[in-house]
């Protein structure tokens, strides 16, 4: 009976920190850090070293501009402030060991690419060399700056508005038999024609490039949108449904408090999954004759064969990317707290 | 001392329920219940309790019958007035203690600064403030239902249907629950109808016991409880208490029996 009454009476918190990992509990160890920070700056050493010791071979008279040796001392300077952070702030382990992991991979990388290019074995234009792709961002910042802004608008008007569509009409859907009764017919028809097909439509019927992208990013993100809304609003528990019901609650309340809320994780995995299908139609969607755009900017350097310029502008769009996901996590985290680590990509 | 017949409560006339293609759950099944009455059904397990309580509640339908309610037809009209403690216990994983039982209220059409001060106040009361903001899944298994008890009870409904709520709770949490539920009734005189299969659960809360039988469910008997209505000063091991439930324990064995070979016919 006292474990009957401990388990009655035992904090909130408590299951909480069960469902904790260890390694979370206790910060890494000196010996990792050590390890971490050691690996890292031998291989930037390397970075380094490849770079300024091995001759070009096949170099032209024209001297290009050197980006990679500030960039590997600012990386070698990054191991030295975080490698002090370690050991002053125990508990920043955890996020110091993160960025030693992708410097040492970045480093691992940049090595067998900066001898290949000393040593001529790939040839610019279309494998130039890691000083080369370094450069764009200086060189080219404010092109590619007007080019990241333009993307953002188009991508986040458009997909804003496909999501927008996609959680009202998985909703409709979900909620009211006779509306999917009359179109569920047409949702499988329309929905699984490729954004890319519409093009030649959208070119026609709207006025400008601008709008033609919008509404093609849009159509991408709101089908998977909808059908995972719609599979979320039917899978919400019946039990909840007649809890609610039998609690008074009317068709408004059940909607917004139950149904909602109930969907919402699958709500969350549609628009995670269009996110990704809304990058790839920007790109289409830019080669339509923007004034500016990451996917415009592609097509443009490619145009020049200034490939080191299509290499710096994919990076930027993944990180573009990540940058956009972690802010859908964020949101999401916030409105799933209540689940407690049951459901996590 | 004669009086004039009570006003009725929860009114069952006839009631037939299949459900498709042929399960028969319930079969010209007749209960009268009087307003203010703390009834328990008993019966062996799949003879239609959760059905009969589901109807009541106005959440399932049913082929053929009258189910009314105070003289008024229920109808599939779910109501706050005819609310029910789930055995599931049913919260809202995505609210926190506090915000389930202000769900309830607010159903109820009680402006929402009033409701939440309204659920505060039941938390404070069940002595649960440490888990006023905690999610259901960070709550045990007892402190969950004391929430749904809260949630049901905090609206004040006319009828309070239950479906063996308590019995997946340890001893502690379920006497408390059993008491909380008895001074609702006995302060209120609101209908309470206990579905159980403990017949000392049944026998220690109601007024009386209704029987249903193996399926179809058919109500066999019905069992008056003389003990007084402060159930709360009676001792669980008295011999008066102890008397009703072997009547009853001999009445629903046979019961029993048949339900599980029916249940052997069936092949389970
Ligand atoms: N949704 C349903 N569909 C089909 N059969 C059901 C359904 N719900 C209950 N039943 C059947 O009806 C009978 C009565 O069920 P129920 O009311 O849950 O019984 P009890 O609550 O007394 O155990 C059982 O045989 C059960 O299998
Ligand atoms: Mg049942």
């Amino acid at each position: 009976m006292t474990a009957q009454e401990l388990q009655v009476t035992r904090p909130a918190a408590e299951p909480e920190s069960v469902a904790v990992a260890p390694d979370a509990i206790l910060p890494p160890s000196n010996r990792i850090i050590n390890l971490g920070a050691g690996v890292g700056v031998v291989l930037w050493l390397l970075v380094l070293a490849a770079h300024r010791l091995i001759p070009q071979v096949g170099a032209s008279f024209k001297v290009p501009a050197d980006y990679l040796t500030p960039v590997a001392l600012v990386v070698l300077g990054i191991f030295g402030v975080t490698f002090g952070i370690a050991y002053r702030l125990p508990t920043q382990r955890p996020r110091v060991l993160a960025i030693y992991r992708v410097l040492i991979v970045l480093g691992a990388v940049l090595i067998p690419w900066e001898v290949a290019s000393r040593l001529a074995w790939i040839k610019p234009p279309f494998f130039p060399s890691p000083s080369k792709v370094i450069g764009v961002y200086i060189e080219d910042s404010s092109k590619l700056l007007l080019s990241i802004a333009y993307s953002m608008r188009l991508l986040v008007v458009g997909y804003l508005i496909g999501c927008i569509a996609g959680v009202s009409f998985g909703l409709a859907l979900g909620w009211s038999r006779r509306v999917s009764n009359w179109s569920m017919f047409w949702i499988r028809l329309i929905g699984p024609i490729p954004a890319t097909a519409w093009i030649p439509l959208a070119i026609v019927i709207f006025p400008n490039s601008f709008t033609a992208g919008v509404f093609l990013i849009a159509f991408a993100s709101w089908f998977p949108v909808m059908m995972l809304t719609w599979s979320g609003v039917a899978g919400v528990p019946k039990a909840l449904l007649e809890a609610a019901q039998t609690l008074g609650a009317d068709e408004k309340r059940l909607l917004r408090q139950v149904v909602i809320p109930a969907a919402l994780p699958s709500v969350f995995v549609g628009l995670f999954m269009s996110l990704g299908t809304a990058f790839a139609i920007l790109i289409v969607a830019e080669m339509l004759g923007v004034k500016a755009g990451l996917g415009w900017y592609i097509t443009w350097a490619q145009g020049w064969s200034e490939y080191h310029k299509v290499y710096a502008a994919m990076l930027v769009l993944g990180a573009l990317f990540i940058t956009v996901v972690s802010g859908i996590f964020k949101i999401r985290d916030r409105l799933l707290g209540w689940q407690k680590g049951i459901l996590r990509w | 001392m004669t009086t004039s017949l009570p006003p009725a409560g929860l009114s069952v006339r006839h009631l037939h329920k299949i459900y498709p293609p042929d399960i028969v759950a319930l079969y010209d099944v007749n209960l009268e219940l009087p307003l203010g009455e703390f009834t328990a059904i008993i019966g062996p397990s799949g003879c239609g309790k959760t059905t009969l309580l589901k109807i009541a509640a106005g959440i399932e339908t049913y082929q053929q019958g009258a189910v009314a309610f105070a003289g008024e037809a229920i109808a599939g009209n779910p109501s706050w007035k005819r609310s029910v403690i789930y055995q599931d216990v049913r919260l809202f994983p995505w609210l926190s203690a506090q915000a389930n039982i202000a769900f309830a209220l607010e159903s109820k059409g009680i402006p929402k600064a009033e409701a939440q001060q309204q659920a505060r106040e039941w938390i404070v009361r069940q002595g649960l403030e440490a888990y006023a903001d905690a999610y259901p899944a960070e709550l045990s298994g007892g402190t969950r239902q004391k929430i749904g008890v809260c949630r049901v009870l905090a609206s004040q409904p006319d009828l309070v249907l239950c479906d063996e709520p308590f019995s997946a709770l340890d001893w502690n949490a379920r006497e408390s629950l059993q008491h909380d539920l008895l001074h609702y009734w006995y302060e209120q005189r609101k209908s309470v109808l206990f579905v159980t299969h403990n017949v000392e659960e049944a026998v220690y809360l109601a007024q009386r016991v209704v029987l249903m039988s193996a399926r179809p469910g058919v109500i066999k008997e019905i069992v008056d409880v003389p003990l007084p209505d402060e159930r709360w000063t009676v001792r669980r091991d008295s011999p008066q208490l102890l008397d009703i439930a072997r009547y009853v324990n001999n009445h629903i064995a046979d019961e029993v029996r048949k339900a599980q070979l029916l249940e052997q016919e069936l092949g389970y």
